[in-house]
């Protein structure tokens, strides 16, 4: 029918598809790596090297031994090559000066360089950013800024390794309470070798004056990063935690295995917020991140919240389900989602919501974006167990489809022991209707921006959750990947 | 609690149903040498791949939600003959809709009985009704072209096991052209002569190009004796042929009924399909269709009402593998007592299947504290042209309607029968035949009654 202007429309998909990736650079670092493999040895290296207490070795050591005797799970929807455990590098630490940085003059100006790339306000425009940034450069915090203003209102924000050191309590305590070490494959090899990540507490009654962000990046080769992330919301708290990630180009595929646990006592509400941009592989399939996380929130106390924002446009193949446990009475689950393949990616990305307490509620909203080869499948779990009264979950997915090579998948579960609760889900799948392409292109647009502004508008929902720098940077993805079409 | 929604298939196998592969061995001795060959080569086909698949657990992603242990682990025995006297030709007047004039076949215990089944003498010219069994004997190369042809469940250890011991069912087969104005009613009688009887009824349903049947499949037994019921219906439709296919389930509460139902459908073909399930103590449906050509259509319908410790499982599945395809799905559930339902759905779009438009829906009503819906209604897409939704609900009857119904002078009980059945209805109402619609419409109504009563 309207074949030029369906010309115009497949460039701008395409040069969205055939995008480079604009993070690619490797900054030369001497690393202080461990040998190849795992074992019992390199996990009592590991915690040797960052001095842990006895606990969490014995701790470590237990979730290899569960490790050992899991086998890799084989359900998520995508395909990669087998991956040999006993080729990755478990620890690899930027090496700076023998005491440690002071402050930022200390440290190592290849660090400072990459940051400054990827735009990180870690020097001067920290304070005109006012964010404070736990930056984690491969496996080790470097640098953490802002922590006076945060110490006057008593929130602990630091790297974990610090917080091992300062204040074991917490750690033994909250470590492995949302996601235990036997969780999954992945958790527990995490749990095993995990190398750093950030610690956060806040403590009751406080609202965190700031959003706090972390940046992580894969650095030195082949380093399979282990992150672990644990925050915890005390009584009637309030925070907003920011995750950003980028990683440079690579050839061989690279293993991310990280945990997040949110746990969020009586009152308290956490939003947690990912933009998550690694390396995807290049056109061919070739390389790219696997990112394979397992993220997850407990509403322990009544009144208390936890909300996931997640804009995934990166890695090759990302499989990810945030989820909430909503144990404590009238608590809210929520989670926002635009999962964008291209090329040969893949995601098998959802949420879970389980809901255990009275009145709990929980709100769902997908958007799956597929292009090129890309594999886009929605995951999703809504568990109502028979003491959630009242329970109520709404969810909605929608798939966008761009070109004929892609496919997109919806596989919710749902699963009801309660009467008086409500569940309802939506899905569709649909292309850009042409009606709309009309419409845009009649009232002046260029099919490229018409195709922008609908996607655009597609995400929007999810986009609005995002706080105000991230959302620009998605939107901003989003508008990379139409390049030469959209500012 | 698990991260993993499920774990691969091969791991999800379950112990029992060695004493089936002995069964087999007589069953060979002594039926094979009057069979041809083509069919007993099937018969061992079915037998290898049940010893390999087993029967499913709970680890099976298909099998996820329906525990068929106390299937695998009892001894059900295949049944080859008809036992005398056991059914009246009341009894299979009590469950014909009222309807006296439709050709009739009657199966007992999976196997056709002759005395009670009525198949008038003069059919329209090029149809073909009859059992499977004198099907085998009469038109041994139309059989042999249809039966066992559709190899798309490799998954399915049920209908391994049918076509293991393929014996005898329901035999339709209608040439280009024809058409036949009234329904053909298939009953499937569970005696209470066989204690731990297996009953396996094969159905084959073929038409050529240009024509219109429709098929009603009852299912209902005698009460209090446990038995399992396994029936695989394969459904053929070439070009331009139209299939309404209704399949009315009352088994009793100690019945055990799995169904595997198999429509391929070729160019502009319609096929529609109406299953209601009132009883059994689980029960599991599947039905998967093909769209194999281009235009073709599918409308596939379900209510399933349960009580007691019921358990109901609906799965189907939906492959859409050429351009224009249309598919609609609607499965209502209302659970009471402490039954559980489950339905699985899944459309499958391929890479060719250019402007398919597919709706799915699945909408349960939990009537009682302690019933349990599991629902995933399952999209899976490859092509981008295309319109495809689904939804799910899950919930209780809005107090808003109960609140301004009783307003209006209504009773709390009464009321919630109005509701519980205009959620029903909808289903009901898409029942193209109206004497089973009635039937089902009573039924229904006399099944709220029971509940309501000494509720609320």
């Amino acid at each position: 029918m309207a074949s030029p202007a369906k010309k115009t429309e497949k460039k701008g998909v395409e040069s969205f598809v055939t995008k480079e990736y604009q993070h690619g650079f490797v900054t030369p670092i001497e690393s202080d790596t461990v040998p190849r493999g795992l074992n019992e040895d390199t996990i009592r290296l590991i915690s040797a090297k960052k001095k842990e207490p006895p606990f969490m070795l014995q701790w470590r050591l237990k979730a290899y031994r569960r490790w050992k005797e899991m086998a890799e799970p084989s359900w998520p929807n995508v395909t990669y090559p087998p991956i040999d455990y006993q080729d990755i590098i478990y620890y690899s630490a930027p090496k700076t000066k023998k005491d440690g940085p002071k402050n930022l003059e200390e440290v190592d100006q290849e660090l400072l360089k990459t940051f400054e790339k990827l735009g990180i306000p870690l020097e001067e425009q920290k304070r005109l950013a006012g964010v404070a940034v736990d930056a984690v450069f491969d496996s080790v915090s470097v640098a953490t800024t802002f922590k006076e203003k945060l110490a006057e209102k008593g929130v602990l924000f630091c790297s974990f390794s610090e917080a091992v050191q300062n204040h074991p309590d917490l750690i033994k305590q909250y470590l492995g309470s949302v996601v235990p070490y036997s969780d999954n494959f992945y958790a527990a090899l995490n749990s095993a070798v995990f190398s750093d990540g950030s610690f956060c507490y806040i403590p009751k009654g406080v609202r965190c004056p700031m959003e706090l962000s972390t940046y992580f990046r894969i650095n030195a080769a082949d380093t399979g990063q282990f992150e672990r992330t644990l925050i915890i919301a005390d009584e009637g708290s309030y925070v907003s935690y920011l995750e950003g990630c980028t990683a440079p180009m690579r050839d061989k595929n690279q293993l991310h295995a990280a945990v997040v646990e949110l746990v969020a006592l009586k009152g308290a509400e956490i939003k947690y917020s990912t933009v998550q941009n690694w390396y995807a592989g290049d056109k061919d399939g070739k390389g790219g991140i696997f990112n394979f996380v397992t993220k997850r929130g407990k509403c322990v106390g009544d009144h208390s919240k936890i909300s996931w924002t997640q804009v995934e446009t990166g890695s090759a193949i990302t499989w990810k389900y945030p989820s909430v446990i909503l144990q404590g009475d009238h608590t809210i689950g929520e989670f926002y989602s635009v999962a964008l393949t291209a090329n040969h990616q893949q995601a098998d990305t959802g949420t879970k919501m389980i809901h255990i307490g009275k009145n709990t509620r929980s709100t769902i909203i997908s958007k799956g974006i597929s292009a090129g080869h890309g594999k886009n499948t929605y995951r999703g779990l809504v568990k109502v167990l028979p003491k959630a009264e009242k329970a109520r979950n709404y969810t909605q997915c929608d798939s966008l489809l761009l070109g004929g090579q892609c496919s997109a998948n919806t596989f919710p579960y749902i699963e009801v022991k309660n009467k008086s609760s409500r569940v309802e889900h939506e899905a569709s799948t649909s292309k850009i209707s042409d009606e709309q392409l009309f419409y845009c292109k009649q009232r002046g647009l260029s099919a490229e921006n018409a195709v922008s502004l609908i996607i655009n508008g597609f995400c929007k929902q999810v986009f609005k959750n995002l706080p105000m720098e991230f959302a620009v940077e998605a939107t901003k993805l989003l508008g990379v990947s139409l390049e030469g079409s959209v500012g | 609690m698990r991260t993993c929604f499920y774990e691969s298939s091969e791991k999800g196998k379950t112990s029992g149903g060695i004493h089936y592969l002995s069964a087999f061995q007589a069953f060979e001795k002594e039926y094979f040498a009057a069979d041809p060959t083509w069919l007993n080569s099937l018969r061992k086909e079915g037998i290898e791949s049940f010893r390999n698949l087993g029967f499913p657990s709970l680890a099976h992603e298909d099998w996820k939600y329906t525990d068929v242990r106390p299937i695998a682990q009892s001894l059900f025995q295949p049944v080859f003959a008809e036992p005398n006297g056991a059914v009246s030709r009341k009894d299979v007047e009590s469950n014909s809709f009222g309807v006296s004039q439709w050709p009739l076949l009657v199966f007992v215990d999976g196997i056709f009985s002759e005395k009670l089944s009525c198949i008038p003498k003069k059919l329209p010219a090029g149809l073909i009704l009859c059992s499977l069994r004198k099907a085998v004997r009469e038109h041994a190369d139309i059989v042999q072209a249809y039966l066992g042809k559709q190899k798309q469940y490799p998954q399915n250890s049920f209908a391994a096991l049918n076509a293991a011991f393929i014996y005898d069912g329901l035999f339709l087969y209608a040439k280009s052209g024809c058409e036949l104005d009234m329904p053909v009613h298939a009953v499937y009688v569970s005696s209470p002569k066989h204690e731990n009887g297996l009953y396996q009824p094969r159905n084959l349903i073929a038409a050529e190009s240009n024509t219109g049947i429709a098929v009603v499949e009852s299912y209902f037994s005698f009460p209090a004796h446990e038995y399992f019921l396994n029936a695989v219906s394969e459904i053929s439709l070439a070009k331009g042929a139209s299939l309404e296919f209704c399949r009315v389930e009352r088994e009793s509460e100690k019945g055990f009924h799995i169904s595997t139902t198999n429509a391929v459908q070729h160019k502009d073909s319609r096929f529609g399909s109406s299953v209601i399930t009132l009883g059994s103590k689980v029960s599991r449906n599947t039905l998967q269709v093909f769209l194999q050509d281009g235009g073709a259509e599918c409308r596939l319908d379900g209510l399933y009402v349960t009580r007691g410790n019921e358990h109901v499982d609906h799965s189907t599945f939906v492959k859409h593998e050429s351009r224009n395809g249309t598919s609609r799905q609607l499965y209502k559930g209302i659970l009471d007592d402490s039954s559980t339902a489950v339905f699985s759905g899944k459309v499958y779009v391929d890479k060719g299947a250019q402007k398919t438009d597919a709706e799915q829906a699945n909408k349960n009503l939990l009537l009682s504290e302690k019933a349990t819906a599991d629902t995933r209604p399952q999209l899976e897409i490859f092509a981008d042209d295309v319109k495809c939704t689904h939804g799910a609900a899950v919930g209780h009857l809005d107090e808003e309607a109960l609140f301004y119904m009783k307003s209006r002078g209504i009773g709390a009980a009464h009321a919630q029968k109005i509701l519980t059945f205009g959620f029903a209805s909808e289903v009901i109402e898409r029942l193209k035949l109206k004497p089973v619609k009635d039937e089902i419409d009573r039924l229904i109504h006399d099944r709220l009654d029971a509940s309501s009563t000494g509720k609320m």
